[in-house]
């Protein structure tokens, strides 16, 4: 208070009655333990527009629980980003969607998943048709070390979705254009993936995923390694690509949280906070941990 | 589920140093413009010209106190890409000195009045019916800067809802001046000159009205603009 009375001196006037906010019998909250506080989600994971839903997730690590009761709708032809301090399980989260968390022998999962009601983790579902239904780009980019039009031509080969020659050719190409990249690359698509900047090379990711026409595509962090420029680039696609595909991107970045998707999940601890729409969560979100972790505050 | 607004829990002590200085500065504003509509309001009632030129030749503070506090929110903008609370907090503020620059012109006229008043030498007898109204006015004002510092929702809804007293008396206040301009035409001059500060008084009561309004738009995230009282509990009650 002195250094707000000796300021208003400096103007030649004294303020006509002295404020403080705890004297004069402000609401001080206590502080409840917040981690105790985690009892279900704020908001509502719920959508009509079901692309994908599933119910009470429980991921294990051998004895460590890494995702505690989860349930959250993923709607078709929307952007849902997952928000939340490192080691919250929002990657092992994103993981499940496409059973990439098979491949580790420790890590065991419950709960319902379904895409488009069928059960993705049914014995008849066989995992690879699966991640070309539900295609992943990954944080650091990562193209086979083959060239361009290989990277491309890869997995549509794997799955024999084109009789010919010209038929993969035309995959290769649209799924290079709608990945925004064909312009920059077409007069070199014998060259190598590898030798393309890290924002083609991300590009190059996502066409990759896109040439088996998947429904879902989960984004971890996917422009994290990137610069500016490369990183408005990625985000203007992920806006494109909403068009014909439902994406779910894990990223640390809240301004891109909120620039690029509709709906915002934040995860803490393993559990679910918080899920609504970005707008909301980045404006008024309800949970207190939501609102220390988008202000930077500690929690 | 509310939100506690803590200023000082950022990660980075930087920011929260920024929004502590910024935030202290609109308490300052507010101090000062609070003087000024009471000194105003002062000279006025006593006919005292040398405080009414006092209050309109302060009003400079005023105004580069809120190109200071519009700058630093600029800043913090820019730095911190502020979101939720840090974000509402800012931007209550900026609407906030936007309002209370408005409230410090409407003190600089009645400094001027004042200074009128004296010169043609009308008692200041004729002024007496401001008294109450501005009484209500100036403590509409500091309830409002209260309900601000202290980001008290309860405290700003009572004062939104002491608002419609104020228009009743601006209005009964206008009525009496039409009779006494029809009962006696030569009074029409002075007669203006009560209503003009009437105006002002009743001014100022609106800007503070919109102070509360940001504070329940800070503390709530409710946007409570341009809607009744009734409705507005309505919403905060959801």
């Amino acid at each position: 208070m002195s250094e707000v009375t000796g300021m208003t001196e400096a103007f030649d006037a004294t303020p006509v009655v002295d404020r403080d906010p705890l004297e004069s019998g402000a609401r001080v909250v206590e502080q409840p333990d917040i981690h105790q506080e985690i009892t279900g989600t704020v908001g509502n994971p719920f959508t009509d527009n079901l692309k994908m839903s599933t119910r009470n997730v429980d991921v294990f690590y051998g004895d460590k629980q890494a995702i505690f009761d989860v349930s959250l709708d993923i709607g078709a032809n929307e952007v849902i980003s997952l928000i939340g301090p490192s080691g919250c399980g929002k990657s092992t989260y994103l993981r499940c969607l496409n059973r990439m968390n098979d491949t580790i022998p420790s890590c065991r999962t419950t709960g319902e998943f379904l895409l488009d009601k069928e059960d993705i983790y049914a014995k008849s579902m066989d995992p690879v048709l699966l991640r070309a239904r539900v295609g992943m780009v990954f944080q650091k980019p990562n193209p086979f070390p083959k060239s361009i039009y290989d990277n491309v031509a890869y997995a549509p080969r794997l799955h024999g979705l084109a009789a010919n020659r010209a038929e993969l050719d035309e995959i290769v190409v649209s799924s290079l254009q709608k990945a925004g990249l064909y312009e920059e690359v077409k007069d070199r698509l014998d060259a190598s993936g590898t030798g393309l900047s890290g924002g083609q090379q991300q590009r190059l990711c996502i066409a990759r995923t896109i040439a088996v026409s998947p429904e879902v595509i989960l984004m971890d962090e996917p422009a994290s390694a990137l610069d500016p420029i490369a990183t408005a680039i990625i985000e203007e696609l992920i806006d494109e690509l909403r068009a014909n595909y439902t994406i779910v991107i894990v990223t640390h970045s809240m301004q891109q949280a909120a620039r690029v998707s509709q709906r915002t999940a934040y995860f803490h601890l393993g559990k679910l906070v918080e899920v609504g729409d970005t707008n909301q969560i980045f404006t008024n979100p309800q949970h207190q941990l939501t609102e220390n972790y988008i202000t930077g505050r500690f929690g | 589920m509310d939100t506690d607004l803590n200023l000082t829990q950022h990660i980075s002590n930087r920011f929260n140093d920024e929004l502590e200085e910024v935030r202290s500065q609109v308490m300052n504003m507010g101090g000062l413009v609070e003087k000024q509509v009471s000194d105003g309001l002062k000279a006025l009632l006593k006919a005292k010209s040398k405080l009414g030129e006092k209050v309109a030749s302060s009003d400079y503070k005023v105004n580069a106190m809120e190109v200071d506090i519009d700058e630093q929110c600029t800043l913090i903008l820019a730095r911190r890409q502020p979101a939720a609370s840090d974000l509402r907090l800012v931007i209550s503020i900026i609407k906030t000195i936007t309002d209370l620059e408005r409230i410090g012109d409407e003190a600089e006229q009645l400094g001027m009045y004042a200074i009128k008043l004296a010169d043609d030498n009308i008692k200041p007898s004729q002024f007496v019916e401001l008294r109450h109204l501005g009484e209500h006015v100036k403590g509409m004002l500091h309830d409002a800067l209260d309900a601000f510092v202290r980001m008290d929702v309860v405290a700003a809804m009572e004062t939104i809802e002491a608002s419609s007293t104020l228009k009743e008396e601006y209005d009964a206040i206008s009525r009496q001046l039409i009779l006494q301009m029809m009962e006696d035409p030569r009074q029409i001059k002075n007669a203006l000159h009560v209503h003009w500060c009437a105006r002002s008084l009743e001014r100022i009561g609106d800007h503070a009205e919109n102070i509360c309004e940001y504070v329940v738009y800070l503390v709530k995230g409710r946007d409570v603009r341009h809607v009744s009282i009734d409705e507005m509990k309505a919403e905060l009650e959801e």
